[in-house]
């Protein structure tokens, strides 16, 4: 337990110092940031996947609902960002409700393909719906996010506000995970019937854990939307899904960092393939980089699916490990 | 004569062309051990999963504490105060020994979701009482100083006393105890015995399936036996044991080693 707080406490101060140190790199902030975004997303993935056992192909359909309803709202409204996040969560919360409660009483490859359902059907409703959308075209202009008259409009302001969402979000769901509501839902990963049996309503656990998870997405697309300045549905698509679930893979179901540490290996690869791949094999075109994580999924699945938070890691950097 | 606590009335289960189980008729007064016994496919754990509300009797009807429960959800059912363990282990692997049995005390906590993502000060304070139980119940099966380990180290006999503990931690008016014998050694298997004695006295009311007929003539006040999916014999272990036809559809030659090892 002292050995935890000791790890949270070198990784918060390692946060709030890689701003201080690349000062005039905004390339490394910008990268941070995107790892924040998407481990934010991920984190949420990872309650459901990792944790309750419950598989989602349609997660990006959340992030687009977070970042479409902030966008809608600041630049066509006027709101605040704040309240267009909170409204864009009410909103994904909505959404989550009606689709769980059809696509949570399916099991395993149904429930898969129901919620890769819901992605493309919410894909091409951003594609579509112009009045309200944009169409192909999208948003621009959105605004930085902004709190009273504080506007976090650089790098550095970003990267605050984004890894301090992270961090509210990592300590929530660890809070959630050792409690009541935690325990049901990490239950029916291992047994519906043992759970059910105690007492656990399971569906309500599942519509709970679904529910959060896209959540945690709705946040993601909002700030999102507001740090990049525009967005289009192509953002929003199966591929964005698919490229979750591999966070979520690599980074592992034994400890709730995972979800970050999947998007930041995501990321960091994934830049990386862009500089090396078009020099080794000039014809190369976007899809490698799809091929190489398709791959990644494959050999972790087979040598380690645990994922990364499945190794012995040494004491001092453990990441927070718990019995899964 | 108290009322009884639960009711089977001519419970009937049908999967397909195949009747399982068929005009099982018989009731458990509080307080009573009562041994459900039968060959392999009598039709025992059907019936469990039809009290415990896994599947939903074809005909006839489920009284618990005075109310029909054939029909209603697992989770509903184990509310009313009636939980069970299982035949083949279900145990929450990927939690530790403490966090198995805490689900157990699922429904005497409170915490939703929002108010455990804040760690509210009443969670922490229901947090420290629900470890307190959990510990306690740990302790009187023997496995409090496993509880931080992760449930998937323990031994068979080890899970299948956590299952126990799982299932009692809240406090039932009723268990359904599925083999719980299976797997132990003998002196766990007196330990288990002696336990569910003293949870008798405490006021809680067994239902179990078992094939150590050793444990079932020591710890049953009452034996029902199925054979065929159909109820050939109840009544005290003494008369059971005595019974013509469960001799001949069951207990076959072991009878005279048991009539003989039991006083009764």
């Amino acid at each position: 337990m002292a050995s935890r707080r000791w790890t949270i406490a070198v990784a918060v101060f390692g946060l709030v110092a890689i701003p201080f140190i690349f000062t005039d790199n905004n390339y490394v902030l910008s990268l941070m940031i995107l790892i924040g975004l998407f481990g934010l997303m991920a984190t949420g993935l990872l309650l459901l996947m990792g944790y309750a056992g419950q598989v989602s192909l349609g997660h990006a359909a959340f992030f687009g609902l977070g970042a479409y309803t902030s966008a809608y709202l600041t630049t066509r409204l006027g709101w605040s960002p704040a309240a267009a996040l909170l409204i864009g969560i009410v909103v994904s919360l909505a959404v989550a409700f009606v689709i769980g409660l059809a696509a949570l009483r399916l099991r395993e490859h149904y429930l898969a393909l129901a919620t890769l359902g819901f992605g493309v059907i919410m894909y091409t409703i951003f594609k579509n719906a112009k009045a309200i959308t944009g169409g192909l075209d999208g948003f621009f202009g959105v605004p930085p996010f902004s709190i009273g008259s504080f506007v976090f409009a650089d790098e550095r302001a970003s990267y605050a506000l984004v890894w301090g969402a992270v961090v509210l979000g990592l300590w929530f769901a660890a809070n959630v995970l050792h409690s009541r509501a935690g325990r049901a839902i990490r239950a029916l990963h291992d047994s519906e019937f043992a759970a059910e049996a105690l007492g656990v309503n399971v569906f309500r656990a599942k519509l709970d854990v679904f529910l959060l998870s896209a959540a945690y997405a709705s946040v993601a697309g909002s700030l999102y939307a507001h740090y990049v300045g525009f967005i289009n549905p192509q953002l929003f698509d199966l591929v964005t899904s698919i490229t979750l679930v591999a966070m979520v893979i690599i980074g592992g179901n034994r400890a709730i960092i995972g979800g970050v540490l999947g998007a930041g290996v995501y990321v960091v690869l994934g830049e990386g393939l862009k500089a090396v791949v078009p020099k080794l094999i000039p014809t190369a075109g976007g899809e490698f980089e799809l091929l190489f994580f398709g791959l990644l999924i494959i050999v972790i699945m087979i040598f380690k699916p645990e994922g990364l938070t499945g190794f012995r890691w040494p004491t001092a950097l453990r990441p927070g490990r718990e019995a899964r | 004569m108290t009322e009884p606590l639960l009711t089977l009335n001519g419970v009937m289960k049908r999967f397909g062309g195949v009747v399982a189980v068929q005009g099982v008729t018989f009731d458990v007064r509080p307080q009573e051990i009562v041994a459900l016994i039968g060959p392999n496919g009598a039709g025992k754990t059907t019936l469990f999963n039809m009290i415990s509300g896994i599947f939903s009797p074809t005909a006839g009807e489920i009284r618990f504490a005075g109310r029909p429960i054939h029909g209603l959800s697992p989770h509903a059912i184990a509310r009313l105060g009636l939980t069970r363990t299982f035949q083949n282990l279900q145990i929450f692997y990927h939690m530790t020994v403490l966090e198995n049995v805490l689900v157990g005390l699922n429904v005497r906590l409170k915490t939703r979701m929002l108010a455990a993502g804040l760690r509210l000060p009443r969670v922490a304070e229901e947090e420290r009482r629900a470890r307190d139980m959990a510990l306690q119940w740990l302790n009187r099966v023997g496995l409090a100083a496993l509880a931080d380990r992760p449930a998937a180290t323990l031994s068979y006999g080890q899970l299948k006393l956590l299952e126990v503990a799982r299932a009692a931690v809240s406090q039932p008016a009723m268990i359904l105890l599925d083999e719980p014998m299976a797997g132990l050694n003998p002196a766990e298997s007196q330990a288990l015995v002696r336990l569910m004695l003293a949870m008798r006295e405490e006021g809680t009311t067994f239902l179990f399936v078992e094939h150590d007929m050793e444990a079932v003539m020591t710890a049953a006040d009452r034996i029902v036996v199925l054979d065929y999916g159909r109820m050939i014999a109840v009544g005290p272990p003494a008369e059971i044991a005595v019974h013509p036809e469960v001799i001949r559809a069951y207990l076959g030659a072991e009878i005279e080693v048991i009539a003989g090892a039991h006083p009764q």
